[in-house]
């Protein structure tokens, strides 16, 4: 086979459009564990929630993989890659499948330490659509439950659950919620919109036990000795890279796959994209996980043209969260808390009664981070000018006016935005 | 492909653009009623800096490589053949990436109907070219090939 990618998602589906942007016939195999078409795993709360049905769940329709000539083996495990003899071996089948290009697009995997009292068969994890259909079920028999880790996860399990209407609390070791993608204020503000949803958020403890009676899961006793009443428990304290498939390899990982600019593995012919792998965070500026959607897509298609022959370097990665909690949008990008006062300026705007707050973290006058809170129209601007590291002097007073626009650069800045910005990469 | 370009050198900072395109887009097509009553989001908007006197109306540029699309979850925004870029409002489940993502700023959200919207160059409906550029009094928009 000319390509093959394992894994179906965001990154897989990538991959597909990248491809074919410079090789129009060569075969594509999909291999996916899962028996569903591409779908959004983002979108698994909004399932759990009732907002929105299965038909809507998947990403790509079965036509994106007919018209892109892609042929699919779903319910498939790859359970090793023969780098020297260039094949791929799968789990209950003798069959192997011969591969000249691979892309290992297996995504990330929930992070899973031992619990005292919780046993594999009782722990709930919240990362698959096959998931959140068995919590859908469940929550019709369950009537309190834990949640163990204050994440992007967590809060999304949270919020799917509310609206089953049943009794959710929180745990978080650190002292807030979604210390890892926001700010302290945004944190204050989601952690009260979700009290007075009436989900209870202990921040500075975790479980450390779960106590069972009769076989079935009655309460969680908490580090602190608190006592939490339960019949069930999420564990949503992280993704963690999902590289099992390279145990037997020699291809270099540090927490997720080690790749180039051009998605290239250790090995030539083995790429790597989204959340299995380690790309280069351009704000950080040091190589890391980045367990987002619009990486994962951008990741895979720039491996896929590099697949398809084509040399294509992609060093703007940049952390980003766009989402909704209780009704409050929220996005962030880079930094959210400044490294240090010297070098960083942090410049807010605020009215926290009105869940309204807007912080953005400069270094040398290029926008490195920020935070916005409700008021979150034309943030892409600032995710524009952060990419392209420019130097925003000219108009950094009017940054977090509610207005700010194109209307408040120069003349000559403007005109060539307009034009250049978003041409065709290849 | 044709595309709106405005000349800013012309725009009055009236919105009749955007009066326009809510209009266009709307079920009843009476100007009142799409404003008051089905309370339509223009899809464009004019950019105003009022302390240098700067205006001029802008709408999805419809990139060749769109931002929002590789940040759309759902996979509900795509590029069509012809090379316009469509929103499908039945999949947007409100989460807005592609606002953070839109380095023009000119996806909005419709609060009313809970989805992201924006240009669709009026083929949505039936007219001939897009209603803002035929809406401007002063030629302050084009629809041209550049
Ligand atoms: C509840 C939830 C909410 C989220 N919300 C957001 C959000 O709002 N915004 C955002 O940007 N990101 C969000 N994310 C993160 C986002 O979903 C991921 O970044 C994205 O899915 C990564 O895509 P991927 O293609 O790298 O891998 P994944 O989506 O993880 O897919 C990898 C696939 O590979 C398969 N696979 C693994 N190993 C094998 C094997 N050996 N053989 C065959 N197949 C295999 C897996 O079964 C899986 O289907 C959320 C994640 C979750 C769980």
């Amino acid at each position: 086979m000319k390509y093959v990618i394992i894994g179906n998602s965001a990154a897989a589906v990538g991959a597909v459009t990248g491809i074919r942007k410079i090789d129009k016939n060569g075969k594509i195999v999909i291999i996916s564990k899962e028996k569903y078409l591409a779908y959004s795993r983002p979108s698994i709360s909004s399932l759990l929630a009732g907002k929105i049905t299965m038909e809507k769940m998947p990403y790509r329709k079965k036509e994106f993989y007919d018209k892109n000539g892609v042929e699919l083996m779903l319910d498939a495990e790859v359970s090793s890659i023969d780098t020297s003899a260039k094949k791929l071996n799968l789990t209950g089948s003798r069959k192997v499948i011969k591969y000249e290009n691979l892309l290992v697009a297996t995504g990330g995997k929930p992070f899973l330490p031992p619990i005292k009292g919780l046993d594999k068969e009782d722990i709930l994890t919240f990362t698959t659509l096959d998931d959140s259909l068995k919590l859908k079920k469940l929550s019709e028999k369950i009537h309190d439950v834990v949640i163990v880790g204050g994440g992007l996860i967590g809060l999304k399990a949270a919020e799917g659950l509310i609206k089953a209407g049943i009794n959710v609390t929180v745990l978080e070791l650190a002292p807030r919620v979604l210390s890892a993608a926001f700010d302290n204020v945004t944190s204050k503000i989601i952690q009260n919109a979700f009290k007075q949803k009436g989900v209870k958020i202990i921040t500075g403890d975790t479980a450390d036990e779960i106590i069972k009676e009769d076989g079935k899961i009655v309460k969680a006793l908490l580090k602190s000795g608190k006592s939490i009443k339960c019949d069930a428990v999420i564990v949503a304290i992280g993704v963690m890279p999902n590289t099992d498939v390279l145990d037997s390899s020699n291809i270099k990982t540090n927490r997720g796959i080690l790749i180039d600019d051009y998605m290239t593995t250790s090995d030539k012919s083995i790429y790597a994209a989204g959340d299995v792998a380690e790309g280069f965070d351009m704000v950080l500026g040091k190589k890391r996980v980045l367990p987002i959607w619009t990486n994962a897509y951008v990741q895979g298609k720039v491996a896929g043209i590099n697949m398809a022959g084509k040399k294509l370097a992609f060093t703007k990665l940049l952390p980003m969260n766009s989402i909704t909690f209780c009704d409050v949008p929220i996005i962030s990008m880079g930094f959210t808390e400044a490294p240090n006062k010297e070098e960083y300026k942090v410049i807010e705007k605020n009215d926290i009664k009105n869940n309204i707050h807007k912080r953005i973290i400069l270094k040398d006058n290029v926008l490195v981070g920020c935070c916005f809170v409700t008021n979150i129209d034309r943030a892409g601007i600032i995710t524009g000018l952060m990419k392209d590291s420019i130097d925003v002097s000219d108009y950094i007073g009017a940054l977090l006016d509610d207005d700010f626009s194109f209307a408040h650069f120069t003349k000559e800045f403007r005109a060539e935005r307009l034009k250049t910005v978003n041409k065709a990469i290849v | 492909m044709k595309r709106v370009y405005p000349i800013e050198e012309f725009c009055m900072s009236c919105g009749l653009c955007e009066v326009a395109c809510a209009t266009e887009h709307s079920e009843s097509r009476n100007i009142v009623k799409a404003h008051k009553e089905e309370k339509i989001v223009p899809r464009n908007s004019v950019n105003r800096n009022q302390e240098e006197h700067v205006s001029f109306s802008l709408n999805c540029r419809h990139c060749e490589e769109p931002s929002c699309v590789e940040a759309c979850i759902t996979g509900a925004i795509d590029v069509g053949d012809d090379g316009i870029v469509l929103i499908d409002t039945e999949r947007c489940v409100a989460c807005w990436s592609c606002i953070m993502a839109c380095p023009f700023g000119v996806i909005k959200r419709d609060p009313i109907r809970k989805v992201s919207t924006k240009c669709d160059l009026c083929v949505s409906t039936d007219r001939e070219g897009p209603s803002c550029v035929s809406a401007c009094p002063n030629r302050a928009l084009v629809y041209e090939e550049r």
